[in-house]
Formats: structure tokens, C-alpha cells, sequence
């Protein structure tokens, strides 16, 4: 990697689509969403009923009973059939919530899971183009957007929906007219809705994208912390999460500008309706083509339709958040993976593997080569020195050679096999590259070491270290393996990280191992011992060391010499060195210190 | 992790939660008025507008009421509608502009917090992250509630006083039913406190698991270990699941029994109406109003009963958020605070003279917490201005420790640092960072642009920032990027490579002009040539520039005047290197490792290169 490229290659589109299509793709992405699906509706469909027949019977009871003054004896039945109502509405209420919570946090447990995984599935380049604060947002805040909804006002817009049907029955028994009145206001409503999706979809897409941001700079600032204080650049970092954290709330109320413009029309239809029944039922009663009782009900029916449209319009214009969350959340899980697991079937051959290079090149997306075209064959077995300046793309090399980023133009082959056809998990067991910041996690050394190898018993891991010769080093520290390492590794130096990042490498036995630049900031005297230690640990095996300092290249098989992308030399030491050429250049530069003991 | 610092007697969220929505009205009292007198209109609106609907169907009872004079109360309805609209605008709009002010209030707290002292000791990054994302938003969520709220609360009074002047015994019943209702959310509050308070615990926990594996991505992909890393973070999230369910089975009952408390109310209404208009102690008239007005109040009751039902989340939102807010900053101990600027006035005019820093160390020691043993112990050595001093040691003897503690980033156990005169840590860190420059090992390098990461903040001009590349030997591939100064690198650099990226680490440094410089084995990544030509690019700022550098390559230890050999954290040799490397057996061992190591290849048997591979 050795140009800079700008950060908005490689983003992560959007999953392209309307609501009903996102709705459907999200809802058929985890199986666990659809359970019971049918027993909560019908569940749903007898709270609403409850709901539509308290207000009847109420106004059964006060006309029959209360009115003629019939004492409690005439109520008592209506009373009870009007509990038994509330009491199954609450109920079925309850289980409906119940159910929801369950299927919704099954279901987005398993899509947080496979975004996560799709994740760590994406090309390297395109990883490392995302900001780690917002790869995180995509499986936190993106889906709880999703999760918020799909408990509170997925239920409610659900629910909604339902009564207004219901409603819409019950009045047409009582005016087939009214009723295509009311509809006739409605419908235009829900055209309008519709249509202004494509108006709120792409600002909450964009707000979720802030959030992202938002959280990408605050994980740089906790990160760089040391920096920050370093150079008192406080007021650097605060411009930036200030910058982040403004545009986010710019973006909030954008959204919330649509979000109230299109609830405040949708506002209007409801009191429509309303002001609509009463002057048309009025006309007809007065005509008397419709009794007052039949008036007085389809009255009190608009205001059991008009109120879950209400509550509909809020929980419709929420859901485009949920929708936006979605969105990226499919956006996850379209984004085309490393080598799709179903290609990669074959695996390695046992013993030494050789590595060719099959007219292999790198550019970045925008065009840029890193390495051009070459074609070269490792020779299973063989120990290989990769030399040049920093940014010659060395580590490009080593990265390609074992899959960890996919050529551009060509292929590469491990054992004769080609790399995208090798299973990943066969791959993997057999190659192991350690880079030159080794990431340790924030716990002891020997689980550090066991995350490749998660069976090694404490007496595998130390042999690891005296294996290296760095049995010393460990035995100096008073807590040995159990020593913690600090989040990040901070609570050793970085020549301790790189030392417990190789035992790590070392420690998984592989057939192929690649080192970039691992010994970089171990002490000289520790670093040629190890390099001594490596020398005879990988006799027999294959290996590709990536190193500015020259102490590899003496005892390779093979030197390839880099320069800006091109391999300029390569051959074993002394034959490069009798040349004259760039390796004789650099080895001069190399041990013409005057310091050499 | 019950639910810090929130208490859990009975109310102390609901308490929590309303002493919250307090101070956000006292922070945004403007939106919430307007949004409060939006949300009353909206109410008169609505009565209005059943009134004149009973008003008009009443009308058409009388025989001679239909026809053109309904055009008049018909226009009153339009009006209201348009009235009621506007209200409805006015109330959300404002009421989403108190909350997201409030957000934004609060995440910039966070960040500046974040900012300026890193994360707090023990704190995961990714959990950091969601309390700066979902916990700010929780902790406001019931503002946007509020306005509607308050006037259902004042149409709540304004019901049961009518249901008091209709008849004392309804009323009573009204007030029986509120009470009722806010024992309910009591309960539900003690009950769903703890429950929300783990649920946004695990919350944390997923995005702490998410954002330590990604930043370990790379090595999880070279080790084939996703599936490993997938089944790990599948354990967190279903944990979360689950605690979401058992938050969701209280929250379940929550809201379907304040629905059903109304719709019982009015039943119970029904049945003391019957038995009383029986009894002749009351008129049908009454019964029919005071269930109406029951009906009327479930609306607000349970709008009152939505904000109530948000507390706990509130609640326990802010107390994460404010656990954040006053945690100690990192590095900065009590003693550690300078109270003024500690520079003496006798010192070298504190930076204007040409000459470097003066460091004195006397016998220094440092104890990092938790640690097991001393990193630095009983160290004590003096440095010139002007002088160039190297430290040299194996890995872990204490190299990057001293540089730390030289520079002042972090305060000694016991002894003491002088630099001119005065303890580095205690001076003000404007004023530390403009005479001492640290490059670290590890560059940490923002996504930002060349200029952005060389400036951190303060203003150079281009001449001094090519300046510096040119001594950090960095100029030749910025000129070469593709926007140069202004390309963007990528997050942590990785668009860069590792020898690039210390490079501008030390640009950033020398832009500063620091009286002293103290580099961390800062050129580790830098080859052979590179290196030598920045050695020799830095020896020529001396003597305005006092250099300390860490590190063990033998170019830098012999441009030295000094060299400090540590071992385990305490001087074991000090003096120049031609002296150390005759005296110290160690010294030697360190220093010569890599001619021994060519001596011992040279003379061992050359392998035969057969296969030897073609390069094409």
C-alpha cells in the first residue's frame, strides 16, 4: 500500500429499492422474523375488535340502561361483555407486543451476526477504506433503528392498518356512501405517502451515514488520544467531532423538516374527513335518505378511523429511519465478499507449497498501479527476501502472495492452486503473514497467542517463545504468560508486540510463513536472534520476508529487489551483490555505518 | 452494573427522568414554550372541533336545522383543521429541534471529552461509541413527549375538575384512576430499571466486541479466524436479544394496561351511574358527560403514561453518559493539574533563546498501575542544550517509558524531570507541545489530509510545512501524491506505508520548531539510506533543537553525543559511543548484533542456489 488514495472509494452502497421491497428483503433476510407471523396478526385483529367494541357497547349501555334510568341491573350485562372486551384487548395486546419482541430480537441478533460477518468477509482494500467508527455503527446503530421500529411503531402501524379496515367494514354496513367519502379523502393521503418516500428515504440514508461519521471521528479521537495530548491538538480533534457532531444534528433536522411536512399535510386529511361526514350526513338526514342513529354512528365511527390514521401518518413517516437502516444494512450484506465461500472447495496439498505469480498486478480503484505486472514462481521450500525502499509496494507483495488482497489482473497460485478457487480456512491454516503492527487484544498474552490456535496449552505457547529465543524475555516478566498486554497492546512496547505477534505466527506451524517488516522495532541483538531462530524453524518450509534492514536477505534463497512497483533484481545474495546493481546500493547503504562493532 | 449511579429506591428514575426533562427545558426553554403552546392548540383545536360537531348533529335534531345554516359552523371546522395543522407543525417541529439541540449539546460534551483525555481508564472504545450514539439519543428521547405531555396533563386536571363539579363522587373516581395509573408506572419503573440498565450494558459490550474485531481485521483475515470472531460476537448480540426480550416482556404489559385503565374507568363510571341515576341521586345528562369526558382523557392519560414509560431507558441513559462526562482525565493526577505556568522566568526566556532544552533527571522513577514491577527506576542524567543524547536498550528496558516521562506526557512515581528548569508535566500543554516534540514509534495519523495531519489544528504556511518534509525526508512522495499536500491518507494512514507514515510523524514534529525533539525509535520503518540522510537532516537543527532519541540503530547511536544504556528500567552505562562500546559488554552485544550476525553468515557455507527462480 503505498499511495494515498481518497477515503470514498470502496463505500458501501445502499440497498437499492422502495419501502415495500425493502420491507419484504429485510423482513426475508433472517427466518426468525416470519415465526408465528399469522398468530400475531390474528392476535392483533382481536385487540383491535376489543377496541371497536368497547365504544359500542358503551353506547348501548348508557342508551339502554343509564338513560331510562334502569339502575344497575339493565347495565350490568353491557358492563360485563364491555370488560371481558377491554380484558382481551389488553391481553392480546400484550401478547402481540410479547411476540413482536421476540421475533424482532431473534431476527436482528441474526442480521446484526451476518452483516458482522459480511464485514469481515470484504476485500482488505475495501475494509481499510471504511472507518472503523462506522463500520461498528453498521452493526449497532443501524439496525437498532430497525429493532426501535420494528417493537413500538411497527406494532402501532400494524394495528392501524387493521382498525381502519375494520373500521371501514363496520361503516359501509352503515352508509356505502359515507364510506366512499371517507375514502375518497384517504386515498389521496396514501398516494401522497407513497410518494414521499422517495422524498425522505435518501435524508435519512444520509442521517444514518452521519452517524457513522459522528462515531468514526470519535474512535480516532479515543485512538490517537496520545497524539492529541502529544501535541496539545485538543482543539484539532474537537474541531473535527464538532464538525461530525454538527453535521449529524444538520442532517437530524433536515429530516425532521420532511418528516413534520409530510405529517403536517397528512394532519389535515383526518380533520377533512371529519368536517366532510358531518356536512354530507347532515344533507342526508335532512333529505332523510339516512336516520340520525346511522349518522350519530358513522360519526363515531370517522373518529375510530381517523385516529389510527393519525397514529398510521407518525408511525409511517418513522419507519423511513428503520427503512434507512435497512437499507445499509442490506447494502452489508449485497457488497460482494472475498472469494464467495462456494468457490474456494480445493484444499492445499500437503508438504512445502510453492507460490507463482501468474502475470499478477495491483492497482487502487482510481486507476493508480501499486505493482505492475509480473510473473514469478517460489519454489516450495525456498527462503525469499523481499528488498526495496518504503512504498516500493513490498508489502502489496506479501499481502497478494498469500490472498490477503486479490490482484487486480492475473492470478496467483499456492501448491498449483489458484488462490481463489483455495478454501479459506485450508488457506489460512497453511499461511500466515504477520505484519508490522501486529493487533494484540486487550487481554494476556497467552490468549493473544491462542487466537490462532485456540487449543495450545500453555507449555505449546512458551515453547513458542524459546523456539524464537525469546524464553528470557518471557521468563522476565513476572506474570509470564499471563502478563496482560493493555488495550491495544499499550502495556508493552512495540517491540514487545511484535515479539508476541510472531510467537503467534509461529506458534500455528504454517507451511508458508510471511513476515513484513515483524522485527522492525525488536532490538538488534533480540532481532538477530530471532532471524537466527527463524532460519532454522523455517528450513524446509517456504518463506517471504519483507525487511528495510538487510539481515534476512544474506541467508535467502532468493532476493527480489522492489522498486516502484517493479521487481528491479532478484537472485541470491552474493550474485546480486557482485552486480553492482540496486541491491548492492542498498547493501551499502547498509553497512556503510561506521557503527559496526 | 445494575444501574449506575441512578439509585434504585422506589422513583429514583422517575425522579431521575423528570429532573432530566427539567433541565432540558431549562437549557431550550424557547422551543419548548413554543413547542407547549403548539401542543395547547392543538388540544383547544381538538375540543373545538368536537364541540361544534356535537353542536351541529344536536342542530339537525330540531326540525327546522338543516340546510345553508350549517355553512357557517362548517367553515368554523375548515378553520380549526387549518389551526390544529399549523399547531401540530409548531409542536413537532419545535419540540424536535429542542431535542436534537439537546443531542448535539450533549455529543459535543462527549467528544470534547473524548478529545482532549482519550478514553477513560477501562473503557472500551466501541462501548464509548454507543453511549455517544444510543445512549445520547435515549437520554432525550422523552423531550420530544414533553410538550404534548404537559398539555395532557393540564387537559387531565381540567377533565377531573369538570368530573368534581359534575359530581364529587366521579371526581373522586377520576383521581382513584389517576392514582391508580401512576402506582402502575412506579411499579413498572422499579420492575424495568434494572432490565434496561443491563440491556444498554450489553449494548455497550456488542459495540465494544464490534470495534476491538475490526480493528484486529486484518488479523483475523490473515488467520482465517472470522468464523471464530463471528461465533464470538454471535454470543454478545444474542445475549443482547435476550435481555431485549426480557425488557420487552415488562415493557409488554406497560402499555396495553394504561390502555385498558381508561376503557375500565369509564366501565366503572356506567356502573356507579346506573346505581345512582336509579337511586335518583343523578341524571342520565351527568353519567353520559362524564363518560364522555373519561373517554376524552385517555388520550392524555396515556400520553402521560408514554413519558413515564421512557424514564427508565432515560434514566439509566444519562447515567452512562454522565459516568463518561466525569471520569478523570487520563495522565493528569491531582498533583498533575498545573494551577499556572510552572516555567521560571529565570529559565532561558521559556523558549525564546536559540538554543535547545536543558533536561535534568533526578533519580526517576515510574510505576505503571497495575503493573508488576518499576518501568523506570532511580534514573538520573543530565542533558545539555543543544546536545543530541540516544537511548539504547533492548525491547522493554524502559526506552519509550523515559521518552515519555522526558516529554512530559506522563509524571514520574518518585524523583524528579526538569526540563529548563521545570517539570515538563506540570506546564500548561499548549505551551509543553510548542517546546517539546514527541514522535512515537507507531504513528498514529488521523483520516484527514497531509496538511490536516502535519498541522493538527494550527496554521503553517506551505513553505514551513515543505520544510519539514524535506528534513523528515518525506517531501519526494508527498510532491508525488496525487493532490499532494492536500491528498486525503486513510484512516490510521493505511493508505500509506509503514516508513511513509513515520516520516510525516516527524514532519509534524519538526514543523513545530521544538526546542527539544525526542523521538521513540521514530525511524524503525525507514530504510538504511533514508535514514541516514534524516539523521543528518536533523543534526542540523542542533544546537536550537535538543534531540533524545530512543532507539538502537546503530547510525543514531554513533551521531550521539551521549548515550544512555538502560536494562530493566535503570542506567546501567552512560557516556559516548565510542567509549560504551568499548567498555560495556552489553553495549556491545546490543550495538554489533548485526556485523556479528554477517560475520557468522559469512563465513558459514553459501547454500547452492538451484532453483533460484525467474523473475519475468
Amino acid at each position: 500500500m503505498s499511495t494515498a488514495e481518497t477515503s470514498t472509494v470502496g463505500v458501501i452502497d445502499e440497498a437499492q429499492g422502495g419501502a415495500v421491497e425493502i420491507l419484504r428483503r429485510g423482513l426475508r433476510s433472517s427466518a426468525d422474523f416470519l415465526v408465528g407471523m399469522r398468530l400475531t396478526v390474528l392476535l392483533g385483529l382481536v385487540a383491535v375488535a376489543g377496541r371497536v367494541v368497547l365504544p359500542i357497547t358503551v353506547q348501548r349501555a348508557l342508551d339502554g340502561g343509564v338513560r331510562h334510568g334502569g339502575g344497575t341491573a339493565a347495565v350490568v350485562w353491557p358492563v360485563a361483555g364491555a370488560m371481558v372486551a377491554v380484558l382481551l384487548t389488553a391481553a392480546c395486546s400484550y401478547a402481540v407486543s410479547i411476540r413482536l419482541y421476540r421475533v424482532s430480537e431473534t431476527g436482528l441478533a441474526a442480521s446484526r451476526v451476518s452483516a458482522f460477518r459480511h464485514l469481515h468477509a470484504l476485500p482488505l482494500v475495501r475494509q481499510e477504506s471504511q472507518p472503523r467508527g462506522a463500520l461498528v455503527a453498521r452493526v449497532t446503530s443501524d439496525i437498532d433503528t430497525v429493532s426501535s421500529f420494528l417493537q413500538y411503531k411497527g406494532l402501532m402501524l400494524a394495528l392501524s392498518t387493521l382498525q381502519m379496515v375494520a373500521t371501514t367494514v363496520v361503516m359501509a354496513c352503515y352508509s356505502v356512501w359515507l364510506t366512499l367519502l371517507v375514502w375518497a379523502l384517504q386515498l389521496p393521503l396514501l398516494v401522497f405517502l407513497n410518494r414521499s418516500q422517495s422524498f425522505l428515504a435518501p435524508r435519512f440514508g444520509r442521517l444514518q451515514e452521519r452517524v457513522g461519521e459522528v462515531l468514526a471521528v470519535a474512535s480516532e479521537a479515543l485512538a490517537g488520544a496520545e497524539t492529541v495530548r502529544g501535541y496539545d491538538a485538543s482543539g484539532y480533534v474537537v474541531a473535527r467531532a464538532d464538525r461530525a457532531v454538527t453535521e449529524l444534528a444538520t442532517e437530524q433536522m433536515r429530516a425532521q423538516r420532511a418528516i413534520t411536512a409530510v405529517q403536517s399535510l397528512a394532519e389535515l386529511v383526518p380533520s377533512l374527513i371529519t368536517v366532510a361526514l358531518a356536512a354530507a350526513g347532515v344533507e342526508l338526514v335532512a333529505h332523510g335518505w339516512m336516520s340520525l342513529g346511522d349518522l350519530a354512528a358513522v360519526l363515531f365511527l370517522a373518529v375510530l378511523f381517523v385516529s389510527p390514521t393519525r397514529q398510521g401518518v407518525v408511525a409511517f413517516t418513522e419507519a423511513q429511519r428503520a427503512l434507512a437502516g435497512w437499507r445499509r444494512l442490506l447494502g452489508v450484506l449485497d457488497a460482494p465478499g472475498a472469494a464467495a465461500p462456494a468457490a474456494g472447495k480445493r484444499t492445499l496439498p500437503d508438504g512445502p507449497l510453492g507460490i507463482g505469480f501468474e502475470q499478477v498486478g495491483f492497482s487502487y480503484p482510481t486507476g493508480r498501479p501499486v505493482l505492475e505486472d509480473f510473473s514469478l514462481e517460489l519454489v516450495p521450500g525456498r527462503r525469499v527476501a523481499v528488498v526495496g525502499e518504503t512504498g516500493a509496494g513490498k508489502t502489496t507483495f506479501a499481502k497478494l502472495a498469500c490472498g490477503l488482497v486479490e490482484p487486480g489482473r492475473g492470478r496467483v497460485l499456492v501448491g498449483g492452486v489458484p488462490l481463489d478457487e483455495v478454501d479459506r480456512a485450508s488457506l489460512r491454516r497453511r499461511m500466515v503473514i504477520v505484519p508490522q503492527e501486529g493487533f494484540l487484544f486487550d487481554t494476556t498474552i497467552a490468549a493473544n497467542v491462542r487466537f490462532t490456535l485456540p487449543d495450545a496449552s500453555p507449555a505449546d505457547i512458551r515453547r513458542a517463545f524459546v523456539e524464537l529465543g525469546l524464553g528470557d524475555w518471557l521468563d522476565g516478566l513476572p506474570l509470564g504468560l499471563d502478563t496482560p498486554v493493555g488495550p491495544g497492546g499499550a502495556l508493552l512496547s512495540a517491540g514487545e508486540r511484535q515479539m508476541v505477534a510472531l510467537a503467534r505466527a509461529h506458534a500455528a506451524d504454517p507451511a508458508v510463513l510471511i513476515l513484513d517488516e515483524a522485527t522492525s522495532a525488536v532490538d538488534p541483538d533480540t532481532e538477530v536472534r530471532i532471524q537466527a531462530a527463524l532460519d532454522r524453524l523455517t528450513s524446509g518450509r517456504t518463506s517471504i520476508t519483507v525487511a528495510h534492514r538487510l539481515i534476512s536477505a544474506r541467508s535467502a534463497d532468493l532476493i527480489l529487489v522492489f522498486d516502484a512497483g517493479r521487481i528491479v533484481e532478484s537472485g541470491p545474495h552474493h550474485e546480486l551483490l557482485a552486480c553492482g546493481g540496486p541491491y548492492a546500493a542498498l547493501h551499502d547503504a547498509w553497512i556503510a555505518r561506521p557503527a559496526q562493532g | 452494573m445494575t444501574s449506575e449511579g441512578v439509585g434504585d429506591g422506589w422513583g429514583a428514575r422517575s425522579r431521575q427522568g423528570l429532573l432530566l426533562l427539567l433541565g432540558a427545558v431549562r437549557a431550550e426553554p424557547w422551543p419548548f414554550v413554543g413547542a407547549l403552546a403548539g401542543s395547547a392548540v392543538y388540544a383547544g383545536a381538538t375540543v373545538f372541533t368536537a364541540w361544534t360537531l356535537g353542536g351541529v348533529t344536536d342542530r339537525v335534531v330540531q326540525p327546522h336545522g338543516a340546510g345553508g345554516r350549517l355553512t357557517g359552523p362548517m367553515l368554523w371546522l375548515l378553520a380549526a383543521a387549518v389551526v390544529q395543522m399549523l399547531a401540530f407543525t409548531c409542536r413537532e417541529q419545535l419540540s424536535a429541534l429542542m431535542r436534537l439541540r439537546l443531542e448535539c449539546g450533549l455529543r459535543r460534551r462527549l467528544a470534547e471529552r473524548f478529545a482532549v483525555g482519550g478514553a477513560p481508564a477501562g473503557r472500551k472504545p466501541g462501548d464509548l461509541l454507543s453511549v455517544l450514539s444510543i445512549d445520547v439519543e435515549t437520554t432525550w428521547q422523552a423531550v420530544r413527549l414533553l410538550p404534548s405531555a404537559c398539555s395532557a396533563l393540564l387537559t387531565l386536571l381540567v377533565g377531573i375538575t369538570a368530573m368534581f363539579l359534575t359530581d364529587p363522587v366521579f371526581g373522586w373516581m377520576g383521581v382513584a384512576l389517576l392514582l391508580l395509573a401512576l402506582c402502575f408506572s412506579l411499579v413498572y419503573e422499579q420492575k424495568a430499571g434494572p432490565l434496561v440498565a443491563r440491556l444498554q450494558f450489553l449494548r455497550g459490550r456488542v459495540a465494544a466486541m464490534a470495534h476491538e474485531s475490526f480493528e484486529a481485521a486484518l488479523l483475523v483475515k490473515a488467520s482465517g479466524r472470522e468464523e471464530a470472531e463471528v461465533a464470538r460476537f454471535a454470543g454478545a448480540a444474542t445475549g443482547l436479544a435476550r435481555a431485549g426480550m426480557v425488557a420487552g416482556r415488562t415493557r409488554s404489559v406497560f402499555d396495553p394496561v394504561m390502555e385498558a385503565l381508561p376503557g375500565l374507568g369509564i366501565l366503572a363510571t356506567l356502573l356507579l351511574g346506573a346505581e345512582r341515576v336509579g337511586g335518583g341521586r343523578e341524571h342520565p345528562g351527568a353519567v353520559v358527560q362524564v363518560a364522555f369526558l373519561i373517554a376524552l382523557l385517555a388520550l392524555p392519560l396515556m400520553s402521560v403514561g408514554w413519558i413515564i414509560g421512557e424514564f427508565p431507558q432515560n434514566a439509566t441513559a444519562w447515567a452512562r453518559v454522565s459516568e463518561v462526562l466525569s471520569a478523570p482525565l487520563e495522565g493528569t493526577g491531582p498533583d498533575a493539574v498545573p494551577a499556572e505556568p510552572q516555567v521560571q522566568a529565570g529559565t532561558a526566556g521559556a523558549g525564546t533563546g536559540p538554543d535547545g532544552c536543558a533536561v535534568v533527571l533526578d533519580r526517576v522513577g515510574l510505576v505503571r498501575p497495575g503493573a508488576a514491577g518499576a518501568a523506570l527506576s532511580e534514573l538520573s542524567l543530565s542533558v545539555a542544550p543543544g546536545q543530541w543524547v540516544a537511548v539504547a536498550g533492548a525491547s522493554g528496558s524502559g526506552k519509550s517509558t523515559l521518552t515519555a516521562v522526558l516529554s512530559g506526557l506522563t509524571a514520574p512515581t518518585t524523583g524528579t524531570v526538569l526540563v529548563d528548569g521545570a517539570a515538563p508535566h506540570t506546564w500548561p500543554p499548549a505551551e509543553r507541545a510548542r517546546r517539546i516534540a514527541v514522535v512515537p514509534q507507531q504513528p498514529f495519523l488521523f483520516r484527514d489530509t497531509v496538511r490536516a495531519n502535519l498541522a493538527l489544528g494550527a496554521e503553517y504556511p506551505d513553505a514551513e510545512l515543505w520544510r519539514a518534509l524535506r528534513l523528515a525526508q518525506a517531501a519526494e512522495f508527498v510532491a508525488a501524491l496525487p493532490q499532494g499536500l492536500d491528498t486525503l491518507v486513510g484512516e490510521r494512514g493505511h493508505s500509506l506505508s509503514g516508513g511513509q507514515r513515520q516520516r510525516l510523524a516527524l514532519a509534524r514534529a519538526l514543523v513545530r520548531r521544538p526546542a527539544l525533539l525526542v523521538l521513540d525509535d521514530a525511524t524503525s520503518a525507514v530504510d538504511a539510506r533514508i535514514e541516514g540522510e534524516i539523521l543528518a537532516a536533523l543534526d542540523t537543527l542542533r544546537p536550537a533543537t535538543t534531540v533524545v532519541a530512543a532507539g538502537s540503530s546503530p547510525a543514531a547511536l554513533e551521531r550521539a553525543d551521549l548515550v544512555l544504556l538502560l536494562e530493566r528500567g535503570a542506567l546501567a552505562d552512560q557516556g559516548p559511543h565510542h567509549l560504551l562500546a568499548q567498555r560495556s559488554a552489553a553495549y556491545q552485544q546490543l550495538v554489533s548484533a548485526y556485523a556479528r550476525d554477517r560475520e557468522r553468515r559469512d563465513s558459514a557455507p553459501v547454500a547452492v542456489a538451484g532453483d533460484r527462480g525467474r523473475a519475468a
